[in-house]
């Protein structure tokens, strides 16, 4: 009940459909002229052309395949193959985290401007010295078998994730609970900070103030019969047995996993906001390009990677509604701030500075992603376009690389005490360093800097990175729930492996402040005064900000994606509709 | 004959052993691990996990354990798929396994006939044709191969499914069920059918034109005997025993799986996973499964001798 | 050869000329194959657009051109522009270098490791042969794939500057290559072995190395040409696989493999078949040419299948 565990499945959501469609971001782009129709100039960047976020009906359903149509009332979506374990918290693989979320509804939902929504829990009320959190449960909550949800499985699910035994990836010690660590380090037998008002109400103290504390301790729900029959502190294993039998709350119940093939759901009539009105859900595992797959009808819905190419793709298929939203992730280009060279803020603002964004984003997206000018997205709360630059200014770059004594040796390239200025960009392949690479490499040529490029896959570049064997690599964020998220690395203690030695106390003060209240409006100021110190102090080179395009079968209504939960929170809404009407 | 079957089951142990070597410390070498596939674990998590995997153990000590539990039958627990790897390996080997053993069927069909007829036509325009084609099959890259029957056949035409192994949601049981997953399995059978068909064409072609030469054939026409009995009876028997041989070298590829294959058509075999066990490193599912092969080709290297010597008595086995 | 009066004839022409008699005799018949020759002469062609084409090209093969993205083939773009506005033709050449530089040199080093090894195990037998041939069945029993997989993921931790990674696939490749072709060369150094004129080498007392340079070597050459050959489109083949698993040459350079990927994407694949149909062209011939003039050069040079 975290909310880096929640981000990560609501990311995941996102993410596998970029990767399911990422074969087809390195297709080329159409013409800006066909552009016209959908994009408006931003006034910030006058070079920039950007689409905007929108909905686009589909001009003729009835030519939905009749694959599909002959579905009836079964919705089928793609997820790249999960690793089979449908237990929130325990997984590894962040597909499964797409199963869970179909059947484990959070307590406090987020919604598409990222703020907290009710969930399974109908309000909450924080204590005013923001310490204490007051959850009340909806009406009549059953889990999918037909038993009540109550308070109890509530603080079950949190005991459990600080058992000293727990494997998974969520780390619940963040929102510090009172007690929570004399029980997992401890001999405790129960954690004092948990308290069960009422079948209906769980009130939870922590030590310190926390702004992302309300949903990551409102995080979804194990059922204490179920998860917790043969529960013995320090004792988990039995739980691997469970992995394949999920038992939720959500709209839809788990039926049957065939492997390497699909997760089949069905409707859940004990829902507590109604039976959907869709028998079955279905995710079907796909790898690479799931185009031909929406294509045949074998898809109803899928989301690509946003370029022109994609968005005329499913125009012209007709029957595809298509929806253009922006994503609350970002990419960026980290420094390995432990090398010598990146000591010097001047260098980095010089790699910022002498980096053509512009153009790398316009012409690998076609206006699908607009240049970051700070570590958030537009989508939230805490963005404002008043701070940061997007500017590609290399005189101004040689400029603050010959202030920071890297002088121009005899073949162009700069020098300092007899070192040349040549720095190892590491990438995974294909994406967008199919476009920046090139580009690149000439942009730094010509303020005196020589890029060595290597590519290598995801897994190998986390570790490479982590060993501080790079100067440059890029990486996008996951969905950022909160803005706090694409922020917490650049804390000089944060463990990132990706970030490390970046920060100072005075930036660790900042970051430390955009979450020590529970004030939206206070919480605005503080994101920007860091943003404004970050400007001066580059951690990373930021990228982009990028679109997701969706497809819907025109045949099914209901799909509601959004940057921050992808389509987990409009599964409850689907409908078939009749394609001829 | 059993002497020698004993030395050379001997002989495969050193082999096994410096294959078990080879596969745990490469796999070892290669950089990243389960663990650190997750960048927002914090350090301390990361150790409590490391810990839990046993990732904290020198390379050495791990090989032991490891090696330990293989001649127990032990493969190891999957990280990925929290599962024993025997276990995943069970659930997806059956569907490659049913792909390459339909595949090996028709391209040993297509190439004996080929073989044959262009053989006993040496050089007719029939044969010269059949050289290209077989060519062709030959100098195309796989998954680009598959990349054109999709989209040309799958896509465009709607002649075959796209992708998968069933109908997604469909509930057959029965007939209705082996009829769709045959559906579901003719193009990548295509695909590998025809990168397969190439090498084993232009073997039983060369075998034949070597056999038809021999003086039994000629004492066969001698003989008076027709022109067909004598090129299907005589010939092909002797030019089809040796290739026997090879076809127990086809025994670790009916159960690898075609990673590039099974990945391209969706397809939810042992190949497709194993790509997808190498991007997060899941060593247990990577090493059992190498190691899986490594002992069916060892097995069937060892087959092959002994068919030989069944097949050619004039192979003296010592 | 396959009728009688030639093969006099070629004798007979072979014993006017002494040294050069098998050679010359290879030659002639490797002229008599119409196919090879087609083969050969089109990888000619193809060395020489790939060698001396750029020269010609007014267009740099780095050159991004963000006005010029994805057109199709016209007057100036004889085969269009990709999404970052760079000349496909341009593309192809400086692509085929690569290609080809990876097919030779993997093939290169190849064979260089087979025989060696090969020649060395078959020669002294005893403990060297068993290594030797312990390491190859070892590496043999691995899958290619993943092995490559592996060599691809550990040598990427080696700092390798960009326009020096194509020797990196050059070496995975013939790291899986090697092995099979040792054990070729064993097995026919070890039938050579029992020749008269090798035993005639140990009645003279000659030295081992003279054995192995000037006896042994030459007899395995002809093997060494044909199967070397034939590993040459093999090894061009296998660039493109890796290219599509992004483990190939880097891009920006051009290698015909990772020119080809462009069909991986429905999109281009649909739209923009100028993306992947001349690379896939040029792949598909140049492997086509190469097996043709191995199986040619085969004919030609293994008189033992003359004899039967």
């Amino acid at each position: 009940m975290k909310l880096k565990s929640m981000t990560i499945y609501i990311t995941i959501l996102l993410v596998s459909f970029l990767i399911a469609a990422c074969s087809d971001e390195d297709s080329g782009t159409g013409n800006e002229s066909e552009q016209a129709t959908n994009t408006e100039t931003q006034t910030e960047t006058e070079t920039s052309i950007v689409v905007e976020d929108a909905r686009h009906e589909a001009t003729e359903p009835a030519a939905s395949p009749a694959l599909a149509i002959n579905r009836g009332d079964t919705v089928v979506v793609g997820l790249q193959e999960p690793g089979g374990v449908f237990t929130p918290y325990f997984n590894t693989s962040g597909y499964d985290g797409n199963v869970q979320a179909v059947m484990f509804p959070p307590l406090v939902e987020i919604n598409e401007a990222g703020e907290a929504v009710p969930g399974l829990a109908k309000s909450w009320d924080i204590s005013e010295d923001g310490l204490t959190y007051t959850y009340n449960l909806q009406d009549d909550l059953l889990f999918d078998d037909g038993t009540p949800l109550t308070a109890a499985d509530v603080a079950f699910t949190l005991t459990l994730l600080h058992d000293p035994s727990y494997g998974g990836g969520t780390d619940i010690t963040e929102a510090k609970i009172v007690g929570g660590l004399d029980y997992k380090n401890g001999d405790a037998d129960t954690i004092s900070g948990i308290n069960v008002i009422n079948e209906k109400t769980i009130e939870v103290t922590t030590e310190v103030v926390n702004a992302r504390s309300l949903r990551l301790i409102g995080g979804q729900v194990l059922k204490k019969d179920y998860y917790g029959k043969d529960y013995q502190k320090g004792q988990l294993d039995y739980l691997n047995a469970l992995h394949q039998k999920p038992v939720g709350a959500g709209p839809f119940r788990f039926v049957e996993y065939l492997p390497g093939q699909e997760i089949r759901f069905e409707a859940n009539e004990y829902y507590y906001d109604g039976k959907p009105e869709v028998a079955q859900f279905i995710y079907k595992t796909t790898e690479g390009d799931s185009l031909q797959f929406f294509q045949t009808g074998e898809l109803d819905y899928s989301a690509l990677s946003a370029n022109q190419d994609n968005f005329e793709f499913l125009q012209t298929l007709g029957f595809a509604d298509i929806n253009v939203y922006t994503s609350s992730a970002y990419g960026y280009m980290t420094f390995n701030h432990e090398k010598e060279v990146f000591k010097d803020p001047k260098v980095r603002q010089a790699f910022v500075l002498g980096l053509d964004r512009q153009t790398i984003i316009s012409t690998h997206y076609q206006g699908y992603a607009e240049v970051a000018n700070i570590p958030v997205s537009p989508t939230s709360w805490a963005y404002t376009d008043e701070i940061g630059s997007t500017k590609y200014d290399p005189e101004k770059a040689k400029q603050l690389l010959e202030e920071a004594g890297w002088v121009e040796g005899a073949d162009g390239i700069r020098e300092k005490d007899g070192k040349k200025l040549t720095v190892y960009y590491f990438t995974s392949a294909g994406g967008l360093g199919d476009t920046l690479i090139p580009i690149a490499k000439e942009n730094y040529k010509a303020i005196g800097i020589d890029l060595q490029v290597e590519q290598m896959d995801f897994n190998a570049l986390l570790s490479r990175v982590g060993n501080g064997d790079h100067d440059l690599a890029s990486f996008s964020t996951t969905m950022l729930t909160d803005p706090y998220n694409g922020i917490e690395n650049f804390h000089s203690k944060s463990a990132s492996s990706i970030i490390k030695g970046f920060g100072n106390e005075e930036i660790d003060a900042l970051i430390e402040a955009t979450i020590a209240t529970n004030d939206l409006e206070e919480r605005t100021n503080a994101f920007h005064n860091l943003y404004k110190a970050l400007d001066e102090n580059p951690p990373v080179i930021l990228m982009d900000y990028k679109k997701v395009l969706s497809g819907t079968n025109a045949r099914v209504d209901g799909f509601e994606p959004n940057g921050y939960r992808g389509i987990a929170s409009s599964l409850k809404d689907l409908k078939i509709v009749d394609v001829n009407k | 004959m059993r002497n020698y079957v004993l030395k050379r089951l001997l002989y495969l142990i050193p082999t096994l052993i410096g294959a078990s070597m080879l596969i745990f410390f490469l796999y070892s070498l290669v950089p990243g691990n389960f663990v650190d596939s997750d960048p927002n674990l914090t350090t301390e998590r990361k150790a409590e996990l490391y810990a839990l995997y046993g990732f904290d153990q020198p390379d050495i000590e791990r090989y032991f354990i490891w090696i330990g539990n293989l001649l127990q039958g032990d493969l190891g627990y999957s990280l990925q798929f929290q599962r024993p790897v025997t276990e995943v390996l069970g659930n997806y080997i059956w569907s490659s396994f049913f792909v390459a053993l339909a595949s090996l069927i028709l391209t040993w069909l297509i190439a004996v006939i080929i073989g044959v007829v262009s053989a006993t036509k040496q050089y007719s325009f029939f044969d010269s044709f059949i050289t290209i084609i077989v060519f062709a099959a030959m100098a195309t890259p796989s998954f680009f191969l598959g990349l054109i029957l999709i989209k040309f056949l799958a896509v465009d035409l709607g002649w075959f499914p796209a992708g998968g192994m069933i109908t997604t949601g469909s509930n057959l049981t029965g007939w209705d069920y082996v009829k769709d997953v045959a559906e579901h399995m003719i193009l990548p059978v295509l695909v590998l059918t025809m990168l397969g068909i190439g090498g084993l064409t232009r073997y039983f072609r060369t075998n034949m034109l070597e056999v038809i030469k021999q003086d039994f054939v000629r004492t066969a026409r001698a003989k008076g005997l027709k022109e067909r009995v004598v090129i299907y009876k005589h010939a092909l028997r002797n030019a089809l025993l040796p290739a026997i041989t090879l076809f127990a070298f086809e025994l670790p590829a009916l159960f690898s799986g075609a990673i590039i294959t099974e990945q391209i058509f969706n397809w939810p075999g042992i190949g497709a996973i194993y790509m997808q066990a190498f991007t997060v490193r899941d060593y247990p599912l990577l090493m059992g499964f190498t190691m899986f092969i490594a002992l069916l080709t060892v097995i069937s290297n060892l087959l092959a001798d002994l068919l030989y010597g069944v097949a050619d008595p004039r192979v003296r086995l010592k | 050869m396959e009728n009688p009066p030639i093969t006099i004839a070629s004798k007979s022409k072979a014993e006017k000329r002494k040294k050069s008699s098998l050679w010359g005799q290879v030659l002639q018949r490797f002229l008599k194959k119409k196919i090879a020759l087609v083969g050969l002469g089109f990888l000619l062609f193809i060395f020489l657009f790939s060698l001396i084409g750029p020269f010609f090209s007014p267009y740099a093969t780095e050159g991004v051109n963000p006005t010029q993205i994805n057109l199709p083939p016209s007057s100036e773009h004889w085969l269009g522009t990709d999404k970052l506005g760079r000349d496909v033709l341009t593309r192809l050449m400086f692509a085929g270098r690569i290609s080809l530089t990876v097919g030779v040199g993997a093939m290169v080093l190849s064979v260089t490791f087979g025989a060696l090894l090969g020649i060395l195990a078959g020669y002294y037998k005893g403990i060297i042969d068993q290594i030797v041939m312990r390491i190859a069945d070892i590496l043999m029993t691995l899958p290619s794939l993943p092995l490559l997989f592996i060599m691809a993921a550990v040598m990427s931790e080696w700092k390798v500057p960009t326009e020096q990674r194509l020797y990196i696939v050059m070496l995975m490749l013939s790291l899986v290559g090697w092995p099979g072709l040792a054990r070729l060369v064993r097995s026919q150094v070890l039938s050579l072995r029992e020749r008269q004129f090798i035993q005639a080498t140990d009645a003279l007392g000659l030295r081992d190395h003279r054995k192995l340079l000037n006896h042994l070597l030459p007899n395995i050459v002809p093997l060494l040409i044909v199967s070397g050959t034939l590993s040459i489109g093999g090894a061009i083949l296998s660039e493109s696989v890796l290219s599509y698993f992004g483990l190939g040459v880097v891009p920006p350079t051009a290698s015909w493999g990772n020119m080809i990927n462009a069909a991986n994407s429905l999109i281009d694949f649909q739209k923009r078949p100028w993306l992947w149909i001349p690379p896939g062209i040029a792949i598909f011939l140049t492997v086509i040419s190469i097996n043709l003039l191995g199986d040619g050069l085969r004919d030609a040079i293994d008189p033992n299948m003359k004899r039967r």
